[in-house]
């Protein structure tokens, strides 16, 4: 019949995670250590982890390496037998056979008997054109991961919070110049990193500014930066820029499908379910009090789990009470 | 024969990815394939020469052929004789 065909299907997963972060993946490990066919949907490997070098309190954990705890949980993830697909999840459908169908941006769709949410915060964009062409050909949101590139190189970083200040830190040891560009006049991070930065020989800070204009057709070729107070605009050449001005909440997209509080946070129980049956979320981008590596990879395994359980019963069979009984 | 060359660095979001894909089709191609560190003096002199800015990077025969997570079927027709 219909459904058994379906349900059987080869390119139906088990379980489509949205989120290649500490959650996402500890989910992935849990789901496949109970052999559900299960794909990760995802823009990165290790979401805001890839930005500190200081994760201190991952417990077990002693290289203090967010991106590096981030690839040994994707190696995991993928031992394990998880499938990924890189690119942006951007819309949920439900199917009249009861699957969900998610589209991605680039217009692939997959199919998945129960999804969990597990995305994160995403970075905050700068909203001027030019932006989403030149990220990732100029433009990077990813300051661990393209400090390297810098060498010899003249760079922005746009921010001034404790991400950009650091950010500007590193990339001070390979750019030959650093602009430093921030819509206020003092920064809010910490005033040790602060003091590192302005320290540099090769930084120079462009205070009350922002960025308004990219400039470059084919090639990112530079900037052209807003005092806010005298409206003067400068154009600077330049090689790359980093964005370093936040992560934001984006879950307007799957709004139809789940309760979000105030802070747009996604309402989840004890067991990360939301209001729609089959749909679990977990990580940063829940109603969660805390927001730590640790307690996203906690989050991830509930939701691995409760996924297995809510299948489970659907097969009308016995679902997991607790792994010591 | 074809020359292909991808930069990475350690922390590169889509660099594994990209490596799995040329991996699997030296399986079923023929062509030289490298895997070049950005922070090595060889990856930096790449950088340089070819104004690299963001990874992974794939250069076929001395020409940049893919920036970021390339698609696995013009992937496939790059290292194709």
């Amino acid at each position: 019949m219909a459904k058994e065909k379906i349900e059987n299907a080869e390119n139906i997963f088990d379980v489509v995670i949205i989120g290649g972060g500490a959650a996402g993946l500890t989910a992935a490990i849990y789901t496949r250590r109970k052999l559900l066919k299960t794909l990760i949907i995802t823009l990165d490997i290790g979401g805001q982890n890839l930005l500190t070098e200081d994760e201190e309190n991952y417990p077990g954990y002693t290289e203090k390496s967010g991106p590096k705890l981030m690839q040994i949980m994707y190696e995991q993830a993928i031992n394990f037998g998880t499938e990924f697909v890189f690119g942006r999840a951007n819309k949920i459908e439900k199917t009249k056979k009861g699957l969900f169908k998610l589209t991605l941006s680039n217009g692939e769709e997959y199919l998945g008997k129960t999804i969990i949410l597990a995305y994160g915060k995403v970075p905050r964009k700068l909203g001027v054109p030019g932006e989403d062409k030149f990220i990732g050909r100029g433009i990077s949101t990813c300051s661990t991961c393209d400090a390297p590139l810098t060498r010899n190189k003249t760079i922005v970083v746009l921010g001034g919070g404790n991400s950009a200040l650091e950010a500007a830190e590193l990339l001070t040891k390979f750019a030959t110049k650093v602009y430093l560009v921030h819509r206020k006049d003092s920064f809010r991070a910490d005033e040790v990193t602060v003091e590192k930065v302005k320290q540099a020989k090769n930084v120079e800070m462009i205070l009350n500014s922002t960025v308004v204009e990219i400039l470059g057709s084919e090639k990112f070729e530079g900037v052209v930066v807003e005092n806010l107070n005298t409206h003067k605009k400068t154009k600077l050449k330049l090689d790359g820029m980093f964005l370093e001005i936040g992560y934001v909440l984006d879950t307007e997209w799957v709004k139809d499908f789940v309760e979000r509080n105030e802070l747009g946070e996604i309402v989840t129980n004890k067991s990360t379910e939301t209001k729609t049956e089959g749909i679990f979320a977990a990580g940063d981008l829940t109603n969660g009090p805390f927001k730590q590596t640790v307690t996203a990879a906690g989050e991830g395994a509930i939701a691995g789990l409760s996924t297995y359980n809510w299948l489970m019963k659907k097969q009308g069979k016995a679902a997991i009470k607790a792994d010591w009984s | 024969m074809k020359k292909v060359q991808m930069v990475y660095t350690k922390y590169c979001v889509y660099c594994g990815p990209t490596k799995a894909i040329f991996k699997s089709l030296r399986e079923k191609y023929k062509f030289d394939y490298e895997e070049i560190d950005a922070e090595t003096p060889e990856g930096q002199k790449l950088v340089q020469k070819f104004n690299i800015m963001a990874v992974p990077t794939v250069i076929v025969d001395d020409k940049v052929a893919f920036i970021g997570l390339p698609n696995k079927d013009k992937a496939e027709a790059a290292v194709k004789e």
